[in-house]
């Protein structure tokens, strides 16, 4: 039997770079810095494709 | 968050985090599951689930949840095989960059032939899936080990506690997916 988790810490702004950078070489083999220009560029545009999502799912940790 | 992750617990230690400033009133929040890495789920064939979801943080006059409460704005659920190729990928994502804007699945190139009418890229329409759905998913269809004894009753008490749950869909345990 496992207890049920409470509240836990925040993603900081420092982790959640890492944390990008970490998916976008992994998945795409490019930076997080390449990612969110790609991003912002629309070159994923209507790319539901599982790496791009893997990605993406991390913006909202390491975008700024 | 603590419904999330006690459901979460029925297959795995890893937590949810949210970002940074999730726990205060407002919008564009997010949490990830085990800081996006994958978690390894023990099943037959090991799978790997992926779970993220942007939220607001809201004020409601519902003295049960109030004075605030979580307003889920998007999602994105993946399961993978342990090689990480898709299986299911369930996506509610508005404002992003898909024109695609309700609640849809995609179903996995690994699990079509080749000349198949669909395709990992089809939207499948669906409704709004609830993570707990997910999890009754994986431990009922996909054969993935739960952890604790009691996973059933606790997907449910969750799914019924979820938006979903409370507009009196079906409940957890008898979810079929149809």
């Amino acid at each position: 039997m496992t207890s049920a988790a409470t509240t836990h810490d925040k993603i900081s702004v420092e982790e959640g770079r890492a944390l990008l950078d970490e998916a976008a070489r992994h998945w795409l083999g490019i930076s997080r810095e390449e990612f969110i220009a790609a991003w912002d560029a629309g070159h994923y545009r209507d790319d539901e494709s599982l790496a791009v999502q893997q990605v993406a799912m991390l913006l909202p940790f390491g975008r700024e | 968050m603590e419904p999330l992750q006690r459901a979460a617990s029925c297959v795995t230690e890893s937590v949810f985090r949210p970002s940074v400033n999730g726990y205060r009133g407002g919008s564009g929040h997010a949490m990830i599951l085990n800081e996006g890495r994958p978690v390894r789920l023990r099943a037959a064939q090991p799978l790997l689930l992926f779970a993220q979801l942007e939220y607001d943080v809201v004020r409601t006059d519902d003295v049960d949840r109030g004075p605030w409460k979580v307003r889920t704005r998007g999602y994105r659920y993946h399961v993978l095989s342990a090689d990480e190729r898709e299986l299911v990928l369930y996506h509610w994502h508005p404002g992003s960059t898909s024109r695609y804007e309700d609640p849809h699945a995609h179903v996995g190139g690994s699990q079509l032939l080749h000349g198949a009418v669909l395709t990992g890229k089809t939207h499948l329409p669906g409704g709004r899936i609830v993570f707990e759905q997910v999890l009754t998913l994986l431990i009922r269809e996909c054969d993935v080990v739960p952890r604790r004894d009691d996973h059933a009753d606790v997907l449910d008490d969750c799914f019924q506690g979820s938006p979903s749950g409370g507009r009196g869909r079906r409940r957890a345990k008898g979810i079929t997916h149809g």
